[in-house]
């Protein structure tokens, strides 16, 4: 490992810190590059050609771009459960230590044996996966999806946790640029002269965007070096973020800028996400050079021509030792120079467009140059690396050139993914109008061409920006360009895809990525898939994960080439975000494990901690399951909580219901709209069980309604729903009836609850509440009272849901720990017990109770056999679109027929046999404690008749099939005579 | 995200609310199945402005109306409900 080994590194020259050694692996051997490096570029340096195989065929390929737009060279960098699979070599910041390797191949990136996939290509064109696996069905999932899934992969996900850290952070400023290349740094300077508030943002390490690989001269220094100073007196500015390694990503409704900082070997966080609120958006995001389409274009050694410049002026790398650039527009003639400089030999030029078609300034630059006008590439040879290109004049005559390195230049396409995340579809001469008066587009971006122009373009969009916030537009000193440096620039004059031949058409690929060639694309058209979008999901042309950056053009100037229309009719396809792929980690920030997403605790949290809770989560709650004791199963302490209510006291945390006070001199008539069940009548201190439907007359939550006053009222919600039905009542009180006086207060924190089960429960009350009369007389069932707990008020409710004889007792929230202590207490005689969430299920099923499984959002009162809940006179929200639903499905309960064996939970009913249709689901299934045996609730279709043979509740997911009995409800104490007590 | 502005707080982000639909009053709790069907089922889907209502749940707790542009996601205004009668 040292620097020597870096064959193909210049001698002098690129920005890279030849001080400040770096090394890093790559498939397992050690190399070194410098700071400064993108993986991509030190892998050139250490003659590394064959980086990745296809994703399809296996073909090697290599390096081809200097930015996100990479097609080919995609790797998996870091270990065990930091691995990041799919990231672009050209986007990885080279640190020490590094560690990268090649995916899609097997056993090594230089010899795959998946590459005799290559040999089966005929078989593999558009929509393979559809044609060729029709038949037979069930090797589907067995056979095909294995094997596909094998020989096709994108890398893998790391399993482990993943030990880096990312985060995320919201900024707001006056203006966001992106891209900090010529025409971002003068629209940046012009903004700070107006002392605006600025975020600038690129994606590269280096500021200077095209300048660090053209080295055109400005105000007597190099470009980069121009840049470098601009940028950094501009981050000194006041109130200004400069931020590299920072790729824009999103710009989503009202201007909220999506932006992804990589910081992978900075240390401390390894990528941040910035969400950022500007008042305005400067895009100064440059243009990407497209590739040509020819028969073996994806061979190693050929890449774009932009790139192989910057390769050796940024980094210091030669790409090749003998190279011919291909192109059809002037800018081709531009990287003569550049690959001069490096000392690569140029023999040859092939251009598509005859003589007469090139410009004067192109043919000036020329020297010792062969131009081959009018010549397209027939094919190209080399193993792992190009080694002899064939190319074939206009009359059929044949020249062979050899050459490792081939610069491809096609032209320059505007990068304008962002706006296109704004919607609508752009065209060809997009003027900057059609942006919004918030988003401006500056230089190459806006399709302006010329580093004099991009400047005085970057100017010009900092003025709209500055006009729009009434500012004055403060005067603009154009930098001065040297006119030696100058590149050159040209928009297409030739054809892109020559007309090949079927043969030429299958080598000649148009994304690279996913191995769609020219000929996929003729196919597909021929089958009728002409369509741009169509075209893209079938051929899965631009669906890597680099979004067709290069091939898409390609894609339209073949379409349009096929079918004869223009470009502009063709269209492109929608430009989705992110603009380059982020990881999970970025997105997901700190949000994960306990932070995944808020929580809450009741009162008595930690006191169900100290009796040795189970504790799971139910929604945001922190809710005890069950309170194992020392050698009890879980199955054993819900079994004996259970049996404890049913044959002494027990006690369960009420504290997550939803509470609502209501009052004001309407309420009751509010509530009485609002439930389908009579409320208005209810007496003072009387308490009352209430369903509420919605609109539609599905129900929507039930809980309880209590009469504190002639005005005032208490209602609960259920857990689960207890947020939905404040938004329904406040919606209800503020936006459908605001005529009504009333008022709603959300109390639902500010008291701790626990409910009293069992048949001692009155005597546990007596003693907790020595100032209540606990009388079955003075507090029958369904009566209410308010009182008081060693000196805090208190309400009590008695109400059952287990089916005991039961009281709900709310304290102050702050009281709930001496609550708990007094319960318990009191209790103990009787050999109290907090009960969980598992044993409350269980006692609900057993009286055949419906909770949130039967109010899943498609039943309504009558379904439920809670018809006799619903008023018939007056008319209530839900009524009248209620009253007209049939009934499709009742509540029924089941036990299996042998008594034995378990309900599977879930599980579809059936007549007859497992594969009959569905009659109906089971909704809740327990062993029976207190019975003995299995019972469940389940919804059954109206047209199960016994006649259609035996019902069996089967789990296609368990694979269990039970055959079951139906029963009548509730399972337990049918008169309700305890509870009654 | 949209940024809404709320008649009381001000402008805030989306995050803050939760979507109501689009803001047409309910028929009167007499009326017709048929008139009830109408408003929850036929509704329109303007490409264009719509007024909708928000509500800032983690904010000041009121429901909103706000005129929303479904093609550009222009905000223009928003107001309180007002009585539908």
């Amino acid at each position: 490992m040292t620097a020597a080994n870096q064959t193909r590194r210049l001698a002098e020259g690129g920005l890279v810190d030849r001080t400040r050694p770096l090394a890093f692996t790559f498939n397992g051997r050690v190399l070194c590059g410098y700071k400064g490096d993108t993986l991509a570029s030190a892998l050139m340096a250490n003659g590394v050609d064959v980086v990745a195989r296809s994703f399809k065929y296996h073909r090697p390929r290599g390096i081809m771009t200097d930015g996100p737009e990479e097609p080919n060279a995609v790797v998996t960098v870091g270990e065990g459960s930091s691995r990041t699979p799919n990231l672009k070599a050209t986007e990885v910041v080279l640190h020490d230590g590094l560690v990268a390797r090649s995916q899609n191949c097997w056993p090594s990136v230089d010899h795959d044996v998946g590459a005799v996939t290559g040999l089966a290509a005929p078989l593999l064109g558009a929509g393979f996966y559809y044609k060729t696996f029709m038949a037979p069905r069930g090797a589907w999932p067995r056979l095909y999806e294995r094997l596909l899934r094998h020989a096709a992969g994108l890398g893998r996900a790391p399993k482990g946790h993943d030990p880096d850290s990312y985060e995320h952070r919201h900024s707001h400023c006056d203006v966001l640029i992106v891209g900090a290349g010529p025409a971002g740094l003068a629209a940046a300077r012009l903004l700070i002269q107006a002392g605006l508030r600025l975020i600038l943002c690129d994606e590269r390490s280096r500021p200077g965007g095209s300048l660090n690989g053209t080295m055109q001269g400005i105000d007597g220094e190099s470009g980069s070096a121009w840049a470098q100073r601009v940028a950094e007196e501009i981050a000194a500015s006041p109130d200004v973020s400069v931020l590299l390694d920072t790729s824009a990503v999103w710009l989503g409704d009202h201007r909220l800028v999506t932006l992804v900082e990589r910081r992978r070997g900075a240390g401390g966080v390894a990528e941040r996400l910035w969400l950022v609120r500007p008042r305005h958006v400067v895009l100064a995001t440059g243009a990407i050079e497209r590739p040509l389409c020819f028969p073996g274009n994806d061979r190693p050694g050929i890449m774009l021509a932009s790139a192989a410049a910057a390769y050796i002026h940024r980094y210091g790398v030669a790409p090749g030792k003998r190279a011919v650039i291909h192109t059809n527009n002037d800018s081709g003639y531009g990287v003569l120079r550049h690959l001069c400089q490096a000392g690569i030999d140029v023999k040859t030029i092939i251009d598509t467009r005859p003589r007469d078609a090139i410009g004067e300034a192109a043919l000036d630059m020329i020297r010792d140059v062969d131009v081959l006008a009018g010549h397209r590439i027939v094919a190209t040879a080399g193993r792992h690396r190009l080694r002899r290109i064939n190319a074939c004049a206009a009359d059929g005559s044949r020249r062979s050139i050899d050459a490792d390195l081939m610069c491809v230049a096609g032209g320059w396409s505007p990068t304008l993914h962002l706006l296109g995340h704004r919607g609508g579809t752009l065209r060809h001469d997009e003027d900057n109008a059609a942006c919004g008066d918030d988003v401006a587009v500056a230089g190459a971006a806006a399709g302006v061409s010329g580093l004099a122009e991009c400047l005085a373009d970057g100017a010009r969009a900092a003025g709209t920006v500055l006009q729009a916030l009434g500012r004055d537009i403060p005067e603009f000193r154009a930098p001065e360009v040297d006119a030696e440096t100058e590149t050159l620039s040209g928009s297409p004059n030739g054809p892109s895809c020559s007309t090949l031949d079927v043969r030429q058409q299958r080598a000649a690929f148009v994304d690279l990525q996913n191995d769609v060639t020219a000929l996929d694309l003729m196919r597909a058209i021929d089958e009728g898939y002409g369509a741009i979008e169509h075209l893209k999901r079938y051929t899965t042309s631009g669906m890597g994960t680099d979004q067709g950056k290069l091939g898409n053009v390609m894609t339209i100037d073949i379409v349009a080439e096929a079918t004869g229309q223009p470009v502009e009719e063709v269209g492109h396809t929608t430009f989705r975000p992110p603009y380059t792929p982020v990881t999970l980690g970025a997105l997901v920030g700190h949000a994960r494990d306990e932070h995944l997403f808020p929580t809450r605790q009741t009162p008595f949290h930690h006191r169900h901690l100290a009796a040795g809770a189970l504790m799971e989560l139910s929604g945001p709650w922190h809710y005890p399951k069950c309170y194992p004791r020392d050698g009890e199963t879980v199955d054993g302490a819900i079994e004996r909580e259970v049996r404890t209510v049913r044959n002494a006291v027990g006690f369960v945390d009420m504290s997550t219901l939803g509470k609502f006070e209501i009052m004001g001199s309407d309420a009751g008539i509010f509530l009485e709209r609002a439930y389908a069940s009579r409320v208005e009548n209810l007496a003072l201190g009387r308490c009352r069980y209430a369903l509420m439907l919605r609109e539609d007359g599905v129900v929507l939550d039930d809980g309880t309604v209590a009469r504190m006053a002639a005005d005032r009222w208490h209602v609960t919600a259920s857990t689960a729903h207890a947020d939905e039905v404040w938004r329904h009542l406040e919606r209800l009180r503020q936006v459908e009836w605001p005529e009504l006086d009333v008022l709603l207060v959300d109390v639902g924190e500010q008291w701790a609850g626990l409910a009293l089960a069992g048949p001692h429960a009155r005597d546990v009350l007596a003693d907790v509440a020595p100032e209540l009369d606990v009388s079955p007389e003075a507090l029958p069932f369904l009566g209410f009272r308010e009182t008081r707990f060693d000196g805090a008020r208190a309400r009590v409710f008695r109400i059952s849901y287990s089916g005991e004889l039961a009281y709900e007792i709310y304290v102050g929230a702050r009281h709930g720990d001496r609550l708990w202590n007094a319960v318990m207490a009191a209790g103990t005689p009787f050999g109290i017990a907090p009960y969980g969430v598992e044993a409350l299920d269980v006692m609900r099923i057993e009286k055949g109770h419906c909770a949130g499984s039967e109010f899943d959002g498609r039943t309504t009162p009558a379904e439920l056999g809670l018809g006799r809940m619903t008023r018939r006179d007056t008319p209530f929200l839900g009524h009248a679109l209620g009253r007209q639903r049939s009934i499709h499905q009742r509540l029924v309960g089941l036990v299996s027929t042998d008594r034995r064996t378990p309900i599977p939970r879930g599980a579809i009913l059936v007549a007859g046999t497992a594969r009959s249709r569905s009659l109906g689901h089971v909704t809740a299934s327990v062993v029976s404690p207190t019975l003995g045996q299995p019972v469940a609730l389940a919804m059954l279709q109206g047209s199960f008749c016994p006649d259609d043979g035996e019902l069996r509740a089967v789990s296609p997911v368990a694979v269990l099939d039970v055959a079951v009995e139906i029963t009548g409800l509730p399972f337990y104490d049918a008169d309700g005579g305890r509870m009654r007590a | 995200m949209l940024i809404i502005p709320c008649p009381w707080c001000g402008d805030r982000d989306e995050s803050e609310f939760s979507y109501g639909g689009a803001a047409r009053p309910l028929p009167s709790l007499d009326a017709d199945a048929e008139a009830w069907r109408h408003a929850l089922y036929s509704h329109d889907n303007p490409k264009g402005w719509r007024e909708e209502l928000w509500f800032h749940e983690f904010g000041c707790r009121k429901w909103v109306v706000v005129r929303r542009h479904t093609v550009s996601q222009e905000i223009v205004d928003s107001r309180q409900p007002e009585n539908p009668s």
